[in-house]
């Protein structure tokens, strides 16, 4: 479907393109010069106004992925697929702003595994920053080759000079510019996604007679479509979607996990100039989400009722811009695209280089020189890192091809350990009783019993996809084994909680001086 | 990975699916509207917390105290058109 865009693009369109790509690098680019330390390079210097930390967030969190795979899992399942974004976004993000991003802002810390290893100890701290680097290179991978297929399809060029332009356009800025160029570079990229994505939807809605003529048209099909209005479908529905998986996991435990253990969004907010600006940056991130479904997965829809016999969904986004888009704003889609890839690949690149600078080098330079890492030794470790690390991902790229649904394959992967985090995190944070060990195991068990969840949970859920289910489960059982753990094992010593547990950090002003001493000293 | 599924097949799934066997029954006996009802308490439920923060807490790392810098404000504008959209469809 993809060469089908390529073959309708113009020399408008190219032109549109190129500027787009000219203009990221420039703008990424010129954030160079404010990058003199770790802190600058790593969290942008604390220097981002809550819009452009809320803009990033947005934009970072929907990639391709959900532009193509959300778009066709709307037109496959209807507008429950707007969850993810609505009741799967906007109650966690006041949470994550009222009160954990607080908690990591007065932390001082880079990195959530960072967190963890105040609150418990070096061993869940490496744990998680592992699982975390695991989980970022491969989705960096997956982009990567989906950034390739993308640009391959649309110029006609191989799939491995496509991950390596990639890898160059983005490895340039963010070497040079960091954090502050990720998220700028961010907000320009949503402009494009917006103005781009707004436009197909308005010619979509135009084409299908407007959303009545639309929902008309697409009840009209059949059985199988009756339920596309509808956002919260049946329990036992055979969609991946039920409804009290959407509301009680996704809309509880998943997407609360995910906005508070995510480090791609949560290093945005701790780039924030201000705490205030850290907390109206998630909450501006909210009311940005709403627009996601309207208009990314709204076309989705609007190709259900134009072409329902398509046999991929996924590529009922394509044949939408193909068919409907005129010279110029087809260029501006695919403009879209590559920023939708691009605003993805360079947030995870720099919470990746993050997580091993602060969480895994910076803790063996430590033991094995007895002092901590310098702010300019870790400056040019994150850099060189960065170039490292997309090389690698560009290499690993072409093997992401065996994936059958990437979108479910992220799913699973999110799913493996977001909820155990997520326990390990709420408790560490609002019990003072939860220890080092409790956290541990707590952590790996609750990893393992998602895996094994995953495996068999088909055979005992009612979902064929029981993504939801397993995430609800594996965060309940890590929270019980945390807490059966913790209870059997010493308590932490009281001065090492100080400032880490609820209370402490929002009122105890000794426990800040102290912290912000132990950040200073470190 | 075929014999490891196999293999929890065997030894797992009966004694996981007594268990949750009830909690899915249970759940698939709810009425529809339970399902909505859920989705807006939900939004509610954080729409009205916010409002149990204190103002000090809010307005932290703030330059000024003026009345649009209040977050919960900003909360409850943002919760709004999603209660809206749960509530109608």
């Amino acid at each position: 479907m993809l060469n089908q865009i390529a073959a309708n693009l113009t020399a408008i369109d190219i032109a549109i393109i190129a500027t787009y790509m000219v203009g990221v690098l420039v703008i990424g680019s010129l954030f160079a010069r404010y990058v003199h330390s770790a802190g600058d390079f790593f969290l942008a210097g604390k220097a981002l106004p809550f819009w452009a930390v809320g803009m990033s967030i947005v934009v970072s969190d929907i990639g391709a992925t959900d532009m193509m795979a959300g778009a066709g899992a709307t037109y496959k399942y209807g507008l429950a697929q707007a969850n993810f974004d609505w009741i799967g976004s906007m109650p966690a993000m006041i949470i994550a702003a009222f009160v954990f991003i607080p908690y990591y802002w007065r932390a001082g810390v880079f990195t959530i595994p960072e967190f963890l290893g105040r609150r418990y100890n070096t061993a869940v701290q490496t744990l998680q920053a592992l699982i975390w680097l695991g989980f970022m290179f491969s989705m960096l991978a997956i982009m990567l080759w989906m950034s390739a297929t993308f640009l391959s399809d649309v110029f006609g060029m191989n799939k491995i000079t496509a991950v390596w332009i990639t890898v160059a356009i983005v490895g340039v800025y963010t070497v040079s510019g960091g954090l502050a160029a990720v998220v700028m570079t961010d907000v320009m990229q949503m402009i494009v996604m917006f103005v781009g994505a707004g436009s197909l939807l308005a010619l979509s809605l135009w084409e299908t007679g407007g959303w009545s003529g639309m929902r008309e048209a697409i009840l009209a099909q059949g059985a199988e479509t009756q339920n596309h209005f509808t956002l919260l479908l049946p329990h036992d529905t055979t969609t991946p979607y039920p409804w009290t998986g959407i509301v009680f996991s996704l809309g509880i435990i998943m997407s609360t996990a995910y906005f508070v253990g995510n480090q791609a969004v949560v290093q945005r907010a701790l780039g924030a100039r201000s705490e205030w600006d850290a907390k109206a940056g998630m909450i501006f991130a909210g009311f940005l989400k709403l627009f996601i479904p309207v208009l990314i997965f709204l076309p989705g829809l609007a190709a259900r009722a134009m072409y329902p016999d398509l046999a991929d969904a996924d590529a009922a986004m394509p044949r939408m811009v193909v068919n409907l888009l005129p010279p110029g704003l087809a260029g501006l889609m695919v403009a879209a695209f590559f920023a939708a890839l691009m605003s993805s690949v360079d947030s995870f690149l720099n919470s990746c280089t993050t997580i091993f600078t602060s969480d895994i080098y910076a803790k063996l330079y430590e033991a094995g020189s007895g002092s901590p890492l310098s702010t300019r030794h870790a400056l040019i470790l994150g850099r060189l890192l960065t170039v490292v690390l997309i090389v690698a991902t560009g290499l690993v790229a072409p093997v992401i091809e065996r994936f059958e649904t990437i979108y479910t394959a992220i799913q699973t992967i999110l799913s493996l350990f977001q909820g155990p985090t997520f326990a390990i995190l709420l408790l560490g944070i609002l019990w003072p009783r939860a220890t080092r060990w409790g956290a541990l195991v707590g952590l790996v068990l609750g990893v393992l019993m998602t895996g094994t969840l995953n495996l068999i949970g088909d055979q005992i859920f009612p979902s064929e996809d029981p993504f939801l289910f397993v995430s609800f489960w594996s965060f309940l059982f890590a929270m019980a084994v945390t807490i059966v753990v913790s209870l059997l094992t010493p308590r932490e010593p009281p001065e090492k909680l100080r400032g880490l547990v609820f209370g402490q950090v929002l009122h105890d002003a000794d426990a800040q001086e102290l912290l912000k001493r132990g950040i200073n000293e470190s | 990975m075929t014999a490891l599924t196999e293999f929890l097949s065997t030894w797992l799934v009966p004694p996981l699916k007594a268990f949750f066997g009830p909690i899915d029954a249970w759940l698939a006996s709810l009425p529809q509207a339970m399902a909505r009802v859920c989705a807006v308490g939900l939004f509610l439920l954080a729409a009205g917390w916010v409002w149990t923060i204190k103002r000090d807490f809010i307005y932290l790392g703030a330059p000024d105290r003026s009345r649009w810098r209040d977050l919960r404000i900003w909360a409850v504008l943002a919760l709004l058109p999603y209660v809206i959209i749960y509530a109608n469809f």
